[in-house]
């Protein structure tokens, strides 16, 4: 028979006969993980469990600490190691899932704090079980953590079409280290120091690696294929002719003050409505065939008024309803009676 | 920032492509992805709305050949446009090596352009970077459209540095090579910088 070691999935083949009724202790000379392995049982074989998102949590048992508790759902069995071994240094505790069947399941049944989701997991991807977790009224309080794996894209078979709502992303090189910042910001009692990012960075690059033929390089930087694309415009793309350098303007300051805000009000009005109708055109047009556009839009533009609200001072806020103006003004221009 | 990794002699980089809704950002990667032989790309991830609306990002990586037997890969993202995103821009801003900025050259885009690039200068400030001493190009899209500002004036208004700055269509292809290669030849001078 084939037995898997729980964390980091090797698989060992063991003869059948060789068990004990109570089964065998394994260590896995991989991550020396140690496991008991038993008989199968005779009989038809379990069905297999299908995530459902009406699953109910179960008491966890007294080491388990729901406010220390992450499912680590890394598909990469090192990752997933160093990973489990920095949340045990941090002072929280690490339950460890291989697929995202197993990561959805945990989650379901142990109601964590935060869940670490590898996008690539096998079975169900990290978005989806990030989804799944997101839609689920029970489920939702859970903090997702969405990581990258940038190291072997070739597993992604089926481009994830959603957003499914990660409360971060990560990159797999950030991973342990970048955790550490997440999970502060989620507010879970970290112990220790943060780490110094260790991970080596191309400014710690040794020197054999700074000689880098950039002339090769963009060579290779070609389309592999190359096809020249249909071309509308006669003349070839040229880099725009170098022109004497002007001091860049400052970045926009964020809140603005009451005395001369408004006109910068009524600019960032301006943008957020040319988005919200840009984003919904159909909409917006069948709005104005109907004369409803300031109710028809309002629900489109919730997002747009907290941020308005939040980058312009109150006072000014008050004053008048910028972004009803500003969408009524649009909606006539474009021949609402 | 960049990741090397020894034991797999691979050097990693992030480039951003960021602007305003609708700019055409997504469709520079998807350009770049349908004329990439199949071994120099991975799969290209994109997390889009229902309407094919980028809601957090486009991701694709791009394997640009070899350098001193170091494999490069470059890792493209889009930013979600809309100015009610910030909250994501910031995290895909993160460790960025390179960043595009996609104008959309439509006269009526022109505040929504200028609103993104000071967007882009405060998340990167936030990050501990600043525009001018980061790897960047301007590509200003959408250049065959018939309400297209001027170019000289798009310039004034968004390039003022005068770094490498591109007209392009992307949906037909015309200048996004140009911008990627551009931002790939600053991004790898850099590298070449902090190496030495």
């Amino acid at each position: 028979m084939i037995a898997a070691c729980p964390k980091c999935r090797t698989k060992f083949r063991i003869a059948k006969e060789r068990l004990a009724a109570e089964g065998v202790r394994l260590r896995c000379t991989q991550c020396s993980t140690v496991f008991r392995v038993k008989a199968p049982e005779d009989g038809p074989a379990p069905a297999p469990v299908e995530p459902t998102v009406d699953a109910q949590p179960t008491p966890l048992p007294r080491s388990m600490d729901r406010e220390r508790l992450v499912v680590l759902a890394i598909s990469e069995p090192e990752l997933g190691k160093q990973a489990a071994d920095a949340l045990e240094a941090w002072g929280l505790q690490a339950l460890p899932a291989f697929d995202g069947v197993e990561a959805i399941l945990a989650v379901q049944r142990t109601l964590p704090k935060v869940v670490v989701l590898d996008a690539a997991l096998p079975k169900m991807y990290g978005f989806q079980v990030c989804e799944l977790i997101k839609r689920n009224e029970q489920l939702c309080a859970t903090r997702v953590v969405l990581v990258g794996a940038i190291h072997d894209d070739t597993r992604y078979r089926r481009a994830p079409e959603e957003l499914y709502g990660a409360d971060h992303y990560l990159e797999t090189p950030d991973v342990p280290d970048g955790l550490h910042a997440a999970l502060a910001g989620f507010g879970m009692p970290l112990e220790g120091a943060a780490p110094e990012s260790p991970t080596p960075r191309a400014a710690d690059a040794p020197r054999g690696i700074g000689g880098i033929d950039t002339a090769a390089a963009l060579e290779a930087a070609e389309p592999a294929e190359a096809e020249p694309a249909p071309a509308p415009v006669a003349a070839p793309p040229q880099p725009v002719a170098s022109r004497p350098a002007v001091a860049p303007q400052p970045a926009t300051p964020q809140p603005v003050a009451p005395d001369d805000g408004i006109a910068q009000a009524e600019r960032l009005a301006r943008i957020i409505i040319s988005d919200v109708i840009l984003y919904n055109e159909e909409k917006f047009a069948a709005a104005i065939a109907a004369g409803n556009v300031a109710q028809a839009m309002e629900p489109d533009m919730a997002e747009g008024r907290a941020l308005f609200q939040s980058r312009v001072d109150p006072q000014v806020v008050s004053q008048r309803d910028f972004l009803r103006e500003e969408l009524l003004r649009v909606a006539k221009q474009r021949g609402m009676v | 920032m960049s990741f090397i990794n020894y034991s797999s002699r691979e050097i990693n980089c992030k480039i951003v492509y960021y602007g305003p809704g609708l700019c055409g950002k997504t469709t520079n990667l998807q350009f770049i992805y349908t004329k990439t032989a199949p071994d120099a790309k991975g799969k290209m991830i994109s997390l889009a709305t229902e309407t094919e609306r980028t809601l957090f990002f486009d991701f694709l990586p791009l394997a640009l050949g070899k350098i001193r037997g170091f494999s490069t890969r470059f890792h493209l993202y889009t930013v979600p446009g809309q100015v009610f995103y910030d909250a994501s821009r910031k995290l895909i801003l993160k460790g960025v090596d390179g960043v595009v900025f996609v104008a959309d050259s439509q006269i009526e885009r022109m505040e929504a352009n200028l609103e993104s690039l000071d967007n882009l200068k405060v998340n990167l400030r936030e990050q501990g970077y600043e525009l001018d001493r980061v790897p960047y190009v301007v590509q200003y899209n959408k250049r065959d459209l018939p309400n297209a500002a001027p170019l000289d004036e798009m310039q004034r208004l968004l390039n003022p540095g005068g770094v490498p700055d591109f007209e392009a269509c992307a949906t037909v292809g015309k200048g996004v090579f140009e911008t990627l290669k551009a931002v790939a030849k600053g991004v790898l001078t850099d590298l070449k910088k902090m190496g030495r």
